[in-house]
């Protein structure tokens, strides 16, 4: 269950300061497009279902955002509830036929209405932004390009593309049709070479996620019991099928985690991709000054001033 | 800063849809499932997904099949046939058993057979 803050900088992108637009279709096109890529790589989840959910709940939930906008029909607090639902609506659909099964229901109106609270609390703070921020302000005098997408440093490291994808869609195919005690194999092989290759892996989160799926899929039982107690009925081939999606889910995020390097990506675009880092940086260096910073200021203005900083840096 | 009259509308809409979902999943007695009691185990399918199951007893194999919501027994070893005469069963609480054989069927959760009108007259 997440909160959706990365839906921030979309809002922001939609909202009308001095009832101008303050992103064109193409370049708000171009932020979804690096929101979905730069969440992939900075979780390694690229290869993997999380990139699939997260692809298509940050579609669903952008294109309904600027429908909104476009119609002018509400403010970015409804553009962001709207969102939030739309996003995980979609994701919920995709958990039911991948991961958790009939069971994926009983998730839903717990998730959805935390995305009701979250999407609101988030549009209201960018609504509050976007009409205080110096930050804006100067964007929308100099022009989105210079201030959002300055440029920079862009590909460093090479990615060998069509290789690494060949590679990874080779070590993913056991996941999708070898028996379980290879893919378990699998599973400790790929998890074993991402610790020592130095990604971080979050081992009680993953052993957690998993047993989230197997019980999921424990519900509704289906062929020979094993355990009954009380209303708990617990059978032979349900608990297969959850220990497989388990280990196939996390074996997929396992091997993105390992199969996805510091990707950039060529052209103009690799420039925007390796901008989208240098930022991502900069705020995690000043996230104590987001979190804790003077008593006199509030969140926008904090925020504001390590965007107006990260500009300056820039130039 | 200020809200805007479809703002309103978005949030009933959302809260409508999570309140229906809740309602949905919630509430009610769960789906059916048919429960099999045998010599070897016992076994558990939710009815709404067509099979046939093939269940070992001392006389042989007792075949029943899901379909259209319901359970039947198809074919049975045992002499009299009174579990294949018994019909269909698809609410809580109905059964089928075939006493030679050591097999039993029956419907757990779901909407019970008495839960509607006993009779109705003019």
């Amino acid at each position: 269950m997440r909160l959706g803050l990365a839906n921030l900088p979309l809002l922001a992108a939609l909202a009308e300061p001095r009832g101008k637009p303050l992103f064109s279709l193409k370049d708000y096109c171009l932020l979804v497009l690096l929101k979905i890529l730069g969440q992939a790589v900075v979780t390694g989840s690229l290869f993997s279902y999380v990139f699939l959910f997260s692809l298509c709940g940050s579609a669903a939930s952008a294109a309904v955002m600027y429908a909104l906008r476009a119609a002018r029909l509400t403010s970015l607090a409804g553009t962001g509830l709207a969102g939030a639902f739309v996003s995980n609506a979609a994701q919920i659909t995709l958990a039911r036929f991948f991961i958790f099964g009939p069971a994926a229901a009983a998730l839903a109106p717990p998730f959805l209405a935390v995305g009701i609270a979250s999407g609101t609390a988030l549009g209201i703070f960018a609504e509050n932004f976007t009409e205080r921020s110096r930050w804006i302000k100067d964007m929308q005098e100099t022009g989105t390009e210079r201030a959002v997408f300055a440029g920079g440093e862009g590909a460093s490291s090479g990615i060998r593309g069509g290789a690494v994808l060949a590679g990874t869609a080779v070590a993913a195919a056991p996941f999708l049709f070898a028996p379980l005690w290879v893919k378990a194999a699998l599973l400790f092989f790929f998890t074993a070479a991402a610790a020592v290759s130095g990604k971080k892996i979050r081992l009680a989160a993953a052993l957690a996620f998993m047993a989230g799926i197997v019980v999921c899929n424990l519900f509704p039982p289906f062929g020979k019991v094993l355990v009954q107690a009380g209303p708990l009925t617990i059978t032979q081939e349900s608990l297969y099928a959850g220990v497989a999606k388990a280990v196939q889910f996390e074996g997929l995020f396992m091997l993105s985690k390992l199969a996805v390097p510091r990707l950039s990506l060529p052209g103009s675009f690799g420039i925007l991709f390796g901008e989208t880092f240098r930022i991502l940086r900069h705020l995690e260096e000043r996230k104590s000054v987001l979190l804790s910073g003077p008593k006199n200021s509030g969140l926008v203005e904090r925020l504001d001033r390590i965007l107006i900083d990260l500009d300056c840096t820039k130039r | 800063m200020k809200f805007r009259p479809a703002d309103a509308a978005v949030f009933a809409a959302a809260v409508s849809i999570t309140v229906f979902c809740a309602i949905k999943v919630y509430g009610g007695g769960g789906r059916p499932l048919l429960r099999v009691q045998g010599a070897s185990g016992s076994w558990v399918y939710p009815l709404d997904k067509p099979r046939r199951l093939e269940l070992p007893g001392p006389l042989g194999l007792t075949v029943a099949e899901i379909s259209g919501g319901a359970a039947r027994i198809t074919a049975s070893p045992c002499t009299n046939k009174t579990c294949l005469a018994s019909g269909a069963i698809r609410a809580r609480g109905q059964w089928i058993a075939c006493l030679p054989n050591g097999i039993s069927l029956n419907i757990d959760g779901g909407p019970g057979s008495g839960d509607g009108l006993d009779a109705a007259a003019w």
